[in-house]
């Protein structure tokens, strides 16, 4: 028998989170406050956050202790199994080791509860009564809602109409923890009275939940609200994710050549990502890869060759796969949307190049994810299959390069209330790719004299 | 079924591209164009031309269906930075209270 799972003893789970915020080589600027246009204070967010999370969001130290109360909570899945996916790897066959950390063993089924059980702690004690949220399809809302359970604080979730329509489970798994699930937008806030007045029937969105979600907790008493990615003490709680894998790691006497996690607010990759990037930036050689959606097919259509990364050929030439530089649509050109929503640490640590970001489209990702169903057994969510994809191409690139790799990745949550979007993959509803060939051969033009990997 | 009902009384042009299904990154659920075209109100979701770009020339189908004006709004948007939206959202609401 082959080793497949490696385990750390309950007092073995780390005490601290890690703050990259403590070892960025180069500072952050602070976002200007729209009204002063000085930095912003900590004051500006007491309105939805208690200060001890404000303290820790702008926090530059490197440890933070983790209360007892949030590691006994942790204990209920903590410290989570580190995987060796053999049966992917035979499916590769690829000179590649895989391991990826499983985070889909919470309660709530992905990696969210790592920063709500925190979140609603820190709330608790600072005397906060209820907490309010918005979600989309659910991970969020759900993990939050079990959180606050645990920690006896009401928790009202504005979750997104058509999502709310669309994917009862989450809504039903936010009920069965407790908490008020409301499909938005309401006509409790002003902000959501005002679309329903325009638009009756309106679908909502995220912005139309975010804006209640924080009208509600700015204009009630003892309320404070939560958001489960993007901002840095966020990052810090997920940290706990690749601490673990740093010790489980270490017991197999391997390091990992390439840490991958898939990128949409940033805080699943950074949970693992982020003390691997503190090796990095200490001198370690790792390579740190953020996969994140797109449409754009470069992936499926573009040849591997050496290409700039960006926009304005300021990066190196880098192998990739590529449809040219100039393939970029001129809005994106415009407003540089590919890191809307990023958590700001991540977009810096890509800048400073530290992080690489590549960008898988939906069919290659379930394609990927279909392919680690049928041999690891485990059905990811959606968003982890970005990564899975990534995991695929780094495999073949090393099988095409004839190097040995360690590869490590965050298996965020399972797909077993995401099913309706494998059955929308199945049935050939989601959108195939029609970009004309000639167009891609005009694309190309840009990098015919740039040497060949 | 909401969302149809929400683009027929929207009188939205007629795209022959509504009902196809893509995956929205900010949902983390399956979307309709018809949804991505009314995201943000009146204008378009930002992501919409990343989303679709592969699938149709969204860009030829959206200066079709947009106004002139919105079709630079929706060009002009930046992305902000998450606690600047943030302090914005508290500052509208504390004027509510």
């Amino acid at each position: 028998m082959e080793q497949v799972k490696t385990f750390l003893d309950e007092n073995e789970i780390p005490r601290q989170w890690y703050n990259v915020m403590a070892d960025l080589p180069t500072p952050m600027k602070p976002p200007l406050h729209p009204g002063t246009g000085q930095p912003v204070n900590p004051q500006d967010l007491a309105a939805i956050f208690p200060m001890n999370i404000i303290e820790q969001e702008v926090s530059s130290e490197r440890w933070i202790d983790i209360p007892e109360e949030v590691l006994q909570k942790y204990l209920l899945w903590r410290p989570s199994p580190l995987y060796r996916a053999r049966n992917f790897e035979k499916l590769l066959d690829c000179p590649v080791q895989i391991y990826y950390k499983h985070e889909g063993v919470s309660p709530a089924g992905s990696h969210k509860p790592n920063a709500a059980i925190p979140m609603a702690y820190y709330n608790k004690v600072a005397g906060t009564k209820r907490i309010t949220t918005e979600t989309g399809a659910g991970q969020w809302g759900s993990a939050l809602s079990m959180a606050c359970q645990m920690f006896g604080l009401p928790c009202r979730v504005y979750m997104v109409r058509i999502s709310y329509d669309q994917k009862p489970y989450r809504r039903m798994m936010m009920n069965t923890w407790g908490a008020e699930c409301l499909a938005s937008p309401t006509n409790l806030t002003q902000a959501g009275r005002n679309v329903l007045a325009e638009h009756p029937d309106s679908p909502g969105s995220l912005g139309i939940a975010i804006s209640e979600a924080i009208e509600d907790a700015v204009t009630t008493p003892n309320t404070k609200y939560a958001l489960g990615s993007v901002l840095n003490h966020v990052l810090i709680y997920q940290s706990i994710n690749g601490l673990e894998c740093q010790k489980q790691l270490k017991k197999l006497g391997v390091y990992p050549d390439v840490v991958m996690g898939c990128c949409g607010g940033g805080s699943n990759f950074a949970g693992l990502a982020m003390p691997f990037v503190c090796d990095k930036i200490h001198g370690k050689e790792v390579k740190v890869v953020g996969a994140e959606p797109t449409s754009c097919p470069t992936m499926t259509k573009g040849p591997f060759a050496y290409d700039f990364g960006d926009l304005a050929k300021t990066t190196p030439l880098l192998a990739m796969h590529t449809l040219g530089h100039d393939y970029i649509p001129a809005p994106i050109h415009a407003g540089g949307l590919r890191y809307h929503g990023m958590a700001p640490i991540v977009s810096h640590l890509v800048n400073e190049e530290f992080i690489e970001a590549r960008a898988y489209d939906q069919l290659k990702t379930f394609e990927a994810g279909i392919k680690w169903a049928r041999t690891e057994g485990f059905i990811p969510a959606p968003e982890t299959n970005h990564v899975i994809a990534a995991v695929v191409d780094e495999a073949m690139h090393a099988k095409e390069e004839g190097k040995e790799k360690v590869i490590l990745f965050n298996w965020s949550g399972h797909g077993l209330v995401d099913l309706t979007a494998y059955d929308a993959y199945l049935s050939g509803k989601l959108q195939a790719y029609e970009l004309p060939d000639e167009e891609i051969e005009k694309a190309l033009l840009a990098i015919k004299d740039f040497p060949k990997p | 079924m909401t969302a149809f009902l929400f683009f027929d009384k929207l009188n939205v042009m007629k795209t022959e591209h509504g009902d196809k299904l893509t995956r929205c990154p900010k949902l983390g659920d399956e979307m309709t164009f018809s949804y991505c075209l009314r995201e943000s109100g009146e204008l378009p979701c930002t992501r919409i031309i990343n989303c679709w770009r592969a699938v149709f020339d969204v860009e030829d189908e959206l200066r079709r269906i947009l106004t002139p004006d919105n079709w630079n709004r929706l060009t002009a948007t930046q992305p902000k930075d998450k606690v600047l939206s943030l302090i914005e959202l508290i500052e509208k609401a504390k004027a509510k209270k």
